[in-house]
């Protein structure tokens, strides 16, 4: 079987965010996939397209995603059709309990779905994606781990 | 062969008929498919099912009572839904009218679950919606498209 390639896409001013990307992979990493881990401003619509799964996180900026993911999904119109089938996952991180990390995870989700992406829950645990306050705690990571394996797993099963 | 349950809240047969057609969708992928009002469904049922599609009128922007309860009382067999497949669809009586935001509250409390959802078409990225009666024939085969499409998911999970 080939190692199933998922890419970690994030956005970081603070790099709680990218601490929580990182993690993630390292959970891809355990279940046999081989992950990137790419901060947005270096991705491309095409750059999306060699990977299996898709995995974004954001801040949570005004209960969204941050300006800067916003406009890599955006622009992910020019590839609209060719993400379609491909796995997709989200992760968030606020600075405050009710600051909006569901909302930020689902603004993500809804527009995986456009691109016609299978995304799976979390049953026990973060149930639409990983969440952190501020800087990730142990409970965070252990979430993102979790989801990462989730995600590679799927990925695997789905012959990817 | 897969098992695919419809369960769907319908007063005017709308939302019913969607469900007919995604059982038929599905049924064209190999996959078994029983369609079930949400009152004739027990939650225990659930489990023997490899993939489950709800469906709803829109009422105020989100699902019908009726399946909210139906929802609040899976709670009964949490975890055991975890990988199936899960999918929703939805009727109203206007564009507008809130078909989008009661199929994400659908997708959003399978997702707790841990279940898998996938993206549909260009046409309708959360799940097939209806304005009115399925009477036109594009709604009744993106029904049709949809049950396929998660029985073809199933499948292959």
């Amino acid at each position: 079987m080939t190692m199933s390639k998922i890419l970690v896409g994030y956005y970081s001013r603070t790099g709680n965010t990218k601490t929580m990307a990182e993690e993630i992979a390292a959970g891809a990493h355990e279940a046999g996939a081989q992950a990137d881990v790419l901060a947005v401003e270096s991705l491309t619509p095409d750059a999306l397209l060699p990977y299996k799964a898709i995995v974004l996180g954001s801040p949570d900026y005004y209960g969204g995603m941050a300006a800067p993911l916003k406009k890599l999904l955006d622009d992910s119109v020019k590839v609209h059709g060719q993400l379609a089938g491909k796995i997709g996952g989200a992760f968030a991180s606020s600075a405050n309990i009710g600051g909006g990390n569901e909302t930020t995870i689902l603004s993500i989700i809804q527009a995986l779905l456009v691109h016609g992406m299978i995304v799976p829950g979390v049953a026990a645990g973060d149930h639409y994606g990983p969440v952190a306050i501020n800087a990730p705690d142990d409970r965070a990571l252990r979430q993102c781990r979790k989801y990462g394996k989730l995600v590679a797993e799927l990925a695997a099963k789905l012959g990817c | 062969m897969k098992k695919v349950l419809v369960v769907y809240y319908s007063r005017t047969g709308h939302t019913q008929e969607m469900a007919d057609a995604i059982a038929k969708g599905a049924q064209t992928a190999g996959a078994q498919a029983v369609c079930s009002a949400v009152q004739d469904v027990n939650v225990k049922e659930l489990v023997q099912y490899d993939v489950i599609v709800i469906g709803s009128p829109s009422y105020y922007g989100a699902m019908a009572g009726d399946v909210k309860k139906f929802l609040d009382a899976t709670i009964a067999v949490q975890g055991a839904l975890r990988g199936k497949v899960g999918g929703a669809f939805c009727s109203s009586a206007r564009v507008s009218g809130g078909n989008e935001t009661t199929l994400l509250s659908i997708l959003h409390a399978m997702l707790v679950h841990g279940m898998v959802l996938t993206g549909g078409s260009a046409t309708f990225p959360y799940g097939p919606v209806a304005i009115h009666a399925p009477d036109d024939t594009t709604t009744r085969e993106e029904c049709m498209a949809y049950g396929r499409m998660l029985a073809e998911l199933a499948a292959k999970l």
